[in-house]
């Protein structure tokens, strides 16, 4: 059942913002719409709150700033907030309490690599995908370049979980490498690199212009895959509990706005037409290959069982065993759950009744158990 | 005597970044290069193995250098990491003026503090040029605009120099507005008539 948006408002007497006027951060990527949304659409005035927004170069920049109080918040990948709860990377601790959406990810290979690995221009499942490229390497003397965004971003932990599950060295033939997502297009096109994963518009741009060609998207390696989450640092989230609250309110709504394909094409019209995204060939791009989704409580509650994987991909790529403390620990002081619950209880709309579910053994579609109604769960297996 | 601390510059500012150069050279530092954004930043980083790297905050590089520190143990790690008590503050300082900085474990606090502290003065200085030359253009475009409508009204009026400067400082009185504003609107309804 969707949301009325006209339905969701906080109730007068809800507490007063200690802080009004918000600097938020972005990176040019389809999946910051939330943000985008609720500052055109006017949800967080609506909510008390005055946002500037401002376009980032890099999440190195979006960490930094957010740590030194320069932005107040920015939806950034849910392992850079992680990490920076096990002190990696950062010195202040981030916390989150809420998901910003679902999907929006792929590999793409640049065109020569494809014309390569499949030469019959076949579709691949996960599984085909990852025996074409092995049988490719298996022959290849040199190494490929694969490019992600970040090394606690989700497509780099995407990426490497598909090769590993597959047995390919994700260290072996294949180059890691980083490159922020606006220069992903560029740097194929002159040849620097052979593969990437990142977020849309960018696989589509890609294609569109020849560069290159999708290889997965990154439902096939995990249907339905958290990605972003609004991230603050714990210090102001302790310091601003109204605004932060206030700031999930806004966000909700543009999330539930955003709950039909019909919001999300006008939105991501929006982000292309308005500069927030600086492409100018948008019409050859195809905005709904991401698959996105922002549902609330479905890809707005911050799951424990979905930080956990996101811890554990950390000490993965880390070479860390165990977090200081446990992982139950750091992910219940990361995701905070009990707000989350607060602002939907607020808005009186439905919540799980549990903070953790099984994660990625789902074919079909499911239902858990919810506050106000049972809630409809979307398939999550992993490697279709 | 103590080795001196070899600095990597990255900065597609080439202006900025010749200023914080020199100023780390001022102050007896070995400056290994200066860079401006390259495909191929994180073999030149293992190649050049500095003992700190300054870097534009805005650089999309960043995140490159961000790999590199948690990949390969002995990479220059991200000065966020190192901020203790007496760093906060030099490092927010530094942050606030738009630089960012690597560093490589061990390396002592007030030395990284000295070259942060170099590093955000002239990022700092070369901001408040930055600002001086706008407004310098600025002032040149005014006057400009001016001057020609300035002449506008000499040519429609049929009037001196003086007397048209008189009439248009006049309309900008009776109407409250910056002389600029009102040569902006003489142009655009004299173009169209002339």
């Amino acid at each position: 059942m969707s949301l009325l948006t006209t339905d969701i408002r906080l109730p007068d007497d809800f507490p007063v913002a200690e802080k009004s006027e918000l600097n938020i951060g972005y990176i040019p990527l389809l999946d910051c719409i939330p943000v985008i949304a609720a500052k055109e659409l006017g949800f967080f005035e609506e909510a008390g709150l005055s946002v500037t927004l401002s376009r980032e170069s890099s999440w190195a920049s979006i960490r930094d700033k957010v740590q030194y109080g320069l932005l107040d918040a920015a939806p950034m990948p849910a392992g850079i907030v992680l990490a920076s709860a096990m002190h990696l990377g950062a010195s202040q601790p981030m916390v989150t309490a809420m998901g910003l959406g679902l999907n929006g990810n792929a590999i793409t290979v640049s065109a020569t690599l494809w014309e390569a690995i499949n030469p019959i221009n076949a579709t691949f499942n996960s599984q085909e995908a990852a025996m074409a490229l092995k049988n490719y390497l298996d022959s290849f003397d040199g190494t490929l370049n694969v490019a992600s965004v970040h090394t606690y971003s989700t497509h780099h932990f995407l990426l490497r979980a598909w090769l590993q599950h597959f047995d390919i060295d994700p260290a072996g033939k294949l180059k890691q490498i980083v490159v922020p997502p606006p220069q992903m297009v560029d740097a194929m096109e002159r040849g620097v690199i052979d593969m990437f994963c990142v977020g849309e518009p960018w696989n589509s741009l890609a294609q569109a212009k020849g560069v290159g060609h999708k290889l997965l998207s990154g439902h096939q390696i995990w249907e339905n895959a958290p990605d972003k989450v609004l991230g603050v640092t714990k210090r102001w989230s302790d310091a601003n509990p109204a605004t932060h609250q206030r700031l999930i309110a806004a966000l909700l709504k543009a999330c539930a706005w955003l709950d039909n394909d019909e919001s999300k094409l006008s939105g991501f019209t929006m982000l292309l037409n308005n500069d927030y995204i600086p492409i100018d060939d948008m019409e050859s791009i195809n905005l709904m290959f991401g698959q996105h989704s922002f549902t609330p409580p479905i890809a707005t509650f911050p799951w424990l069982s979905q930080a956990k994987w996101f811890g554990q991909q950390i000490l993965k790529v880390t070479d860390h065993d165990q977090p200081l403390g446990s992982m139950d620990t750091l992910v219940e002081q990361t995701y905070l759950t009990d707000l989350y619950r607060q602002v939907a209880t607020a808005l009186n709309i439905n919540l799980p009744r549990a903070n953790t579910k099984d994660e990625g053994v789902h074919t079909t579609d499911w239902e858990i158990a919810g506050t106000l109604q049972p809630i409809d769960m979307p398939s999550d297996m992993r490697f279709r | 005597m103590k080795k001196r601390l070899s600095v990597l510059v990255i900065d597609e500012d080439r202006g900025r970044a010749a200023l914080v150069e020199q100023a780390l050279r001022d102050q007896g530092y070995d400056v290994l290069a200066r860079l401006d954004t390259t495909d191929h930043l994180a073999d030149r980083v293992d190649e050049l193995k500095p003992d700190m790297i300054i870097v534009d905050l805005e650089s999309p590089d960043r995140d490159v250098l961000e790999n590199m520190a948690i990949l390969n143990q002995s990479s220059p790690r991200p000065v966020v990491m190192f901020a203790e008590q007496g760093d906060q503050q030099t490092i927010e300082k530094a942050i606030r003026a738009g630089v960012s900085a690597y560093i490589v474990d061990g390396l002592e606090h007030h030395r990284m503090k000295a070259i942060l502290d170099v590093a955000a003065a002239r990022f700092r200085e070369f901001q408040a040029l930055r600002a001086e030359l706008a407004d310098v253009k600025n002032e040149l475009a005014d006057r400009k605009v001016i001057e020609r409508a300035k002449g506008l009204v000499m040519k429609h009026n049929r009037c001196s120099e003086e007397q048209a400067f008189k009439a248009m400082r006049k309309m900008a009185m009776d109407q409250q507005k910056p002389l600029n504003d009102i040569a902006k609107n003489i142009i655009s309804v004299l173009e169209l008539v002339s």
